[in-house]
């Protein structure tokens, strides 16, 4: 399967699926185009979880999106924990499975983070053998995630969409956008974010996030405890315009409200895709 | 520094930093720190280049600060009651000192609190330690029981239908995720005070037995006789109905305790062995 595969997928606006919500999409089966599982949330356990999963999975389709795949750190790839993830797709027959285009430990020792990694020739290596080896454990391409950073390394032979574009050429893999991120690293690193956009392999990028984020006095950071800003939405519409349409998810995992003003949040995407929309509204730059 | 540190490096470097307990700009200064990158290099932007609105270790700060107070929010969520006892303040400078004794080398992070009770039991800082540890065990079977393999409880008529005259050889399987504790400190009333949010009572010793246990998709904590937790505990560990019996005789509600496990779930099976 290749990343255009997953590409004709339109699926439409989807959710994160969060625990506060369990009873409402149980119970009221809303309107909404997929949920987006967070993988981890699903394994190791027996319980719960996994029956809420198991309803969904039966009326919505479903996507995994993973914390703790590790894939760029020097530590060996965690074989079990990619079993255990092919053994979740199975069960609630997720569309693919996506995690984050960072390192989040390494000894052996988890910080639970998505660390950045270096945009070196080294570490682009490095990474390209690591997901090949998970793409043929999973049977699929994987999906990555530009993560929110705050920091950058001093060293460096790509930026962030070259190193993307040398990715997906060497590996396949797919790319999950999130435009927060970009704008986020936009703000806190000093880039042009509707450049940077230009520069994706569009071939590539399998679905969107959107989400909120903090405005702390030095950075920006990636809570998702609020809406999403309108400098996003009209990166937003830039992408969506130069993708040709892609899956969209909004993931809210702080400061939840209930769930119809979580949908109604997602909703917005829909206004941001019309073409008058994103003609008029794309070209915004971000500088810190 | 000469040229990029290799990966392993940095990252070793990175997470070292990222766990420190005082702040960044202490972490770099430290002895296992300056071994993977040295502070001058790392101060003048050499390994992280330094935003127009940050320092390098303000950066880096983001990350050290994340760590700490993500982990804290997880004990924080499966150990609320003991949260409770200690504060906030007390409870955060204990998960500051069990996240570095014990760090997670888990990819989920439900796994991370499995030794906070006998982190506790050892932490003579603590007061009211013993029952602290105590409290912290009976919601570390909370949690255990809640992330338990799935099981299909066994239905009751089962056990109706089992032969008078099978019954002491028969070995009944528990659910995978029963808990059996025993506390000498009645923990399981005063988290129940934390949770329906009264005040609770001063932690008194008075021994106490409580089965932890997943019901459909609930957590049911039941406070048991030291009787029939003695029969309970027997039947778990796998002995003949005969022989976990034997520590009831005398006791005029065996049948009611059988008829309540087994309608709140707590059998999965039952095994008659053969006779010789």
């Amino acid at each position: 399967m290749r990343p255009s595969d997953f590409v004709t997928s339109d699926l439409g606006i989807g959710l994160g699926l969060r625990t506060v919500h369990y009873r409402h999409v149980l119970s009221q089966r809303p309107q909404v185009g997929f949920f987006e599982i967070l993988s981890e949330n699903f394994m190791h356990t027996g319980g719960r979880p996994l029956q809420v999963l198991d309803e969904v999975a039966a009326h919505y389709p479903v996507v995994m999106h993973g914390v703790s795949m590790n894939i760029g750190s020097v530590d060996p790839l965690d074989r079990a924990y990619l079993m255990e993830l092919k053994t979740l797709q199975q069960r609630c027959n997720a569309r693919w499975i996506s995690d984050h285009l960072c390192w989040t430990g390494v000894g052996g020792v988890g910080l639970h983070d998505l660390m950045p990694m270096p945009y070196t020739l080294k570490a682009l290596r490095h990474l390209a053998t690591r997901v090949r080896q998970v793409q043929d454990l999973l049977e699929q391409p994987l999906i990555l995630e530009n993560p929110s950073t705050y920091i950058e390394y001093a060293h460096a032979d790509f930026d962030e969409p070259g190193f993307l574009q040398a990715l997906c050429a060497e590996t396949g893999c797919g790319l999950l956008l999130d435009i927060n991120n970009v704008f986020v690293c936009a703000s806190n690193h000093g880039f042009d974010a509707p450049d940077w956009l230009r520069r994706v392999p569009w071939d590539h990028v399998v679905y969107f996030h959107v989400a909120g984020h903090a405005v702390r006095e030095t950075h920006r950071l990636d809570t998702h405890d609020q809406p999403v800003c309108r400098e996003v939405w009209q990166l937003y519409a830039q992408a969506h315009r130069l993708a040709g349409g892609r899956p969209t998810v909004l993931e809210w995992d702080a400061n939840i409200p209930e769930f119809a003003a979580v949908h109604r949040e997602a909703r917005k995407a829909v206004r941001y895709q019309q073409p008058r929309a994103a003609a008029s509204r794309a070209g915004v730059g971000v500088r810190a | 520094m000469n040229g990029a540190p290799e990966l392993g490096q940095l990252q070793q470097w990175l997470a070292f930093v990222v766990r420190h307990r005082a702040t960044a700009d202490v972490a770099v200064r430290a002895p296992a720190a300056r071994a993977l990158c040295p502070v001058r290099d790392v101060l003048a932007g050499g390994v992280v280049a330094p935003g127009e609105r940050s320092s390098v270790t303000d950066r880096l700060q983001v990350y050290n600060g994340a760590y700490l107070a993500r982990l804290c929010g997880v004990l924080a969520a499966d150990y609320p009651a003991l949260r409770h006892l200690l504060g906030s303040d007390r409870f955060d400078r204990l998960c500051a000192a069990y996240v570095e004794r014990h760090p997670s080398r888990h990819p989920n992070l439900n796994q991370l609190g499995r030794r906070l009770p006998a982190f506790v039991g050892r932490r003579r800082d603590l007061p009211r330690r013993a029952f602290a540890a105590e409290l912290a065990q009976l919601e570390c079977c909370i949690a255990l029981a809640a992330d338990a393999p799935e099981f299909a409880p066994m239905p009751g008529e089962r056990l109706h239908a089992l032969p008078a005259g099978d019954w002491p050889r028969a070995r009944l399987q528990c659910n995978p995720s029963l808990q059996l504790a025993s506390f000498r400190h009645p923990v399981n009333a005063w988290l129940d005070d934390v949770l329906a949010a009264r005040a609770p009572r001063a932690p008194r010793r008075r021994p106490s037995q409580v089965a932890v246990f997943r019901h459909g998709s609930r957590v049911l904590r039941l406070d048991l006789t030291p009787t029939a937790f003695a029969v309970l505990t027997a039947i778990a560990a796998g002995k003949p109905l005969g022989r976990a019996l034997a520590q009831a005789r005398g006791e005029q509600t065996v049948g009611t305790w059988f008829q309540d496990w087994s309608a709140r779930g707590l059998f999965v099976g039952v095994h008659v062995a053969a006779r010789r």
